[in-house]
């Protein structure tokens, strides 16, 4: 009888790795394509860190095919050690690395951690993953933080330029995690100080041509969200490299 | 030999995309059309932040003749023909870049002297500068002006 409750059971975590996987997948993408979007600015352990795209651990293993052998996945063989983050995640949805099922835990109420950072994604590209994994899925722990992160905690969304835009991701339990926001299409200018570039006396001093361009151009007030964006131009990149001892 | 190992590197990728930073306040120039989009949103050479008087000319000149014209995606399409139509026409009326610069400065901006340009916040206190617009001379539109604009996005 407590073969078949197991069995049973082993059969859901299979369909919600599933899932998981479903959602992995453009994850994994969308990272793969953000080449600048490393982030390496912290020292932060790479098996703690969990950057995904980064992590050999995590490549080598396929969710599901490790599921396959749950027992034998418990193991921390030093080749085959399971990423913590990954085993956290797993915890999450129930599964038990001493090769006892638990029931699902929501995922800040795992013992000894807490994931608050989320790693970011593009909003667009977030909610289409949002939208491929399904109303069933789960949250998708990438990095840890200190314990007292909350269950509600902010991203950082990394750009190609040198300005960031912050939204907000929730994982307050398992299935209610809710992608990040997509920032603002529109400004706010009305505050803006602005002037049309276009004078009366332009049309004695201006050919139409000029003078109908003027109808169509403005000076403004740089804002705080010009100044965080930049703008395009002369491009100049700098790269260091640091070697931090251990 | 030591082993380095990826947790042992720090690596810092900025990418700085002008030569100044945009400062709060700093004047630019742009499209009204995109103007209300977010910055990221809008096409090339929308923005331009001179850093100073005599480069506003050459930044409009690049929105006029580049991003009106062709790349802007909220200019309508009316304004678009006109601007495509008139801009065939060649015509020997031309204020010069002096005429824009000038005409800035009544509007309220000001060269200041750290680069960039500023709205003058209280008008009646500054000593407004005389305009003597331009002699109708037979010149392009397309004259060449100083490129030591501050990028465009």
């Amino acid at each position: 009888m407590q073969q078949l409750q197991q069995m049973q059971h082993f059969q859901q975590l299979q369909l919600q790795l599933q899932q998981l996987q479903q959602y992995q997948q453009p994850m994994m993408g969308l990272m793969g394509m953000g080449g600048m979007r490393m982030n390496m600015g912290t020292n932060t352990d790479m098996n703690t860190g969990m950057n995904m795209n980064m992590n050999p651990l995590f490549q080598t293993h396929n969710p599901v095919g490790m599921m396959g052998l749950p027992f034998a996945a418990s193991t921390a063989s030093s080749q085959f050690q399971t990423p913590p983050a990954m085993m956290m995640m797993m915890a999450g949805m129930g599964v038990g690395m001493g090769g006892q099922p638990q029931p699902p835990t929501a995922f800040h109420s795992v013992p000894g951690s807490s994931f608050g950072v989320v790693n970011a994604l593009p909003a667009a590209l977030a909610s289409a993953a949002g939208a491929a994994r399904g109303t069933g899925a789960v949250g998708f722990p990438l990095r840890m933080t200190s314990p007292s992160a909350g269950p509600t905690s902010t991203t950082t969304h990394d750009t190609a330029s040198t300005s960031t835009s912050t939204v907000t991701a929730t994982a307050t339990a398992q299935g209610s995690w809710k992608p990040p926001q997509p920032p603002s299409v529109l400004v706010d200018n009305s505050s803006v100080r602005r002037v049309r570039m276009y004078m009366t006396t332009d049309d004695e001093s201006l050919s139409p041509f000029q003078c109908y361009a003027r109808q169509h151009m403005e000076l403004f007030e740089a804002q705080q969200v010009d100044v965080q964006t930049g703008a395009q131009g002369r491009y100049v990149l700098w790269c260091s490299v640091l070697h931090t001892p251990r | 030999m030591p082993v380095v190992s990826p947790s042992h590197i720090i690596l810092t990728i900025y990418f700085t995309n002008r030569n100044k930073p945009v400062q709060l306040g700093q004047v630019g120039i742009r499209c009204i059309h995109c103007a209300d989009l977010h910055p990221k949103l809008r096409t090339r050479a929308a923005v331009y932040y001179p850093s100073k008087m005599g480069v506003l000319y050459q930044a409009a000149q690049n929105i006029v003749n580049l991003h009106l014209p062709e790349l802007c995606e909220s200019v309508p399409p009316p304004v678009r023909a006109n601007l495509i139509r008139l801009s065939n026409k060649r015509s020997s009326v031309g204020g010069g870049k002096n005429y824009w610069s000038d005409t800035a400065q009544i509007q309220g901006v000001w060269d200041t002297p750290d680069g960039g340009l500023r709205f003058i916040k209280d008008r009646t206190t500054t000593m407004i500068p005389t305009v003597h617009p331009q002699p109708k001379e037979a010149k392009g539109d397309n004259a060449n002006g100083d490129d030591d604009d501050n990028g465009g996005s």
